[in-house]
């Protein structure tokens, strides 16, 4: 699960907390049963585990605010000016009274004004007639709207990739431009907690059956796994109160696997494009 | 004991006069559908995490019996809908009002779903949800942008609420049993 108003990743207890505050605060997503469009996955370049929990611990924002601590001015600047222009590739406004940086340097501002002649100013927050995006530029009017969702965002083109490689998407992410604190999870060993049990499911198992059913499907105990509609298609008329009887491990793992084949797999996918 | 439950049944569609009805409720992903099906069944506000699957409560209104379906609605698992609307007498759509982004997918999923042959005959409830939120679309905006005008399959409404603090639920619902009673 993840928030891509702040690039943070995040376990499905805390995303039920993150739905709670609103979309206008915090966009949250599911790495396995979202699609995710190229620019969600690029909040992550800017954004990260890390950097938040610094930039919160810089501007004194308390920890005993838990979920609250989105809602804050601070907050909003990380998700309005930081995230947004970053993810958008355009300079980020200095911060509001109150707020400081921190973890946020903008190292592209720095060398956006040494290399181009008329950069545009800090202040220029809502003019998207200058904005280095051309899809935004395109769109003008509607980009203001669809800035917190990037719904206007071509989803990542359609293609079924093996699941060893997508287990290993975070692993290897580190070549790929923007650093190797793309996640902001700091290093190999803290990626790995977080998605190692897809990963190592994944390698043991035949590609694409069993590494996402650890993972997504795995975490949540107070909810059927929906086992009809994966045998559904063999028999369209299949009704939901067959349920009972066929709720089976081996249903769910089929089920994951349909979702799996049929789905975008947009991580896949950007490590490709990253990694040429 | 199936002994008793079955009389208790017997007596009740006899002298109680309930009528069962199944009720699909979906919409996008963090729309509020959980939320809902809680505060109908338990009048509370429950604390809720994505729904992965689907919860299911019998809720009893006026006399009326409601099974509700909530689905979940995250985009690659709202293709396992079709597979809970085989024998559905009502539809309770669940927008996030808020939520101007995705309106249009929305609205996609809501014709989608509508022009599936099991639901032709299906009573639409759409709930406009999360009405506190800043910047929400009243009923007669979202209905617009749903495009349910053009809508001639069924009967609808749109209804506004907040599941939160309970508001407009209960209107919402004395509309949905009424349309649903009227049918067989």
């Amino acid at each position: 699960w993840a928030t891509v108003s702040f690039g943070v990743l995040m376990c499905i207890n805390c995303s039920g907390h993150h739905r709670q505050l609103g979309t206008h605060i915090s966009r949250v997503r599911s790495c396995k049963m979202d699609g995710w469009t190229e620019r969600q996955l690029q909040v992550f370049g800017s954004g990260g585990n890390k950097r938040l929990a610094e930039f919160f611990a810089a501007n004194g924002v308390p920890a005993s605010l838990a979920f609250q601590r989105y809602a804050t001015p601070a907050g909003e600047w990380y998700r309005e000016a930081w995230i947004k222009n970053r993810t958008l590739g355009r300079p980020v406004p200095p911060p509001v009274p109150g707020v400081v940086v921190g973890p946020c340097v903008d190292d592209a501002v720095a060398a956006d004004k040494a290399s181009s002649s008329s950069s545009s100013p800090p202040s220029d927050l809502l003019d998207f007639g200058t904005s280095a995006a051309p899809a935004a530029k395109a769109a003008a009017p509607a980009a203001q709207a669809d800035l917190l969702g990037f719904a206007d965002e071509p989803a990542v083109a359609s293609k079924a990739a093996p699941a060893v490689q997508e287990a290993d998407f975070f692993g290897v992410a580190s070549p790929a431009p923007g650093g190797g604190d793309l996640l902001g999870l700091g290093g190999g060993a803290q990626a790995n907690d977080l998605f190692g049990l897809s990963s190592t499911a994944a390698n043991a198992g035949p590609p694409g059956t069993t590494g996402l059913a650890g993972l997504d499907f795995g975490v949540q105990s107070q909810v059927f796994t929906p086992v009809a509609p994966a045998q559904a298609p063999a028999r369209p008329g299949s009704s939901p109160q067959s349920y009972g009887g066929a709720n089976t491990l081996g249903g769910g793992a089929k089920l994951v696997a349909e979702v799996k084949e049929k789905a975008d797999d947009p991580f896949a996918m950007a490590l490709k494009q990253w990694a040429m | 004991m199936g002994v008793s439950f079955s009389f208790a049944k017997i007596w009740e569609s006899l002298v109680v006069g309930k009528q069962d009805r199944k009720i699909v409720m979906v919409g996008l992903d963090a729309a509020g559908k959980t939320t809902l099906l809680y505060k109908l069944k338990l009048g509370e506000v429950v604390t809720t995490i994505p729904t992965i699957g689907f919860n299911v409560e019998t809720v009893e209104y006026k006399n009326i019996r409601l099974t509700v379906w909530d689905i979940g609605g995250q985009d690659k698992i709202r293709k396992l809908w079709r597979h809970y609307y085989l024998g559905t007498h009502g539809v309770m759509f669940v927008v996030d009002s808020s939520d101007r982004d995705r309106i249009e997918d929305a609205r996609e999923e809501l014709w989608k779903m509508m022009k599936e042959e099991e639901m032709r005959e299906a009573v639409l409830l759409v709930f406009a949800n999360k009405q506190d939120l800043p910047n929400a679309m009243a009923a007669e905006e979202v209905s617009e942008k749903l495009g349910l005008h053009a809508l001639r399959n069924s009967q609808w409404r749109t209804q506004s609420t907040c599941a939160t603090s309970g508001d407009g639920i209960h209107e919402g619902l004395d509309w949905f049993s009424r349309a649903l009673a009227s049918k067989r």
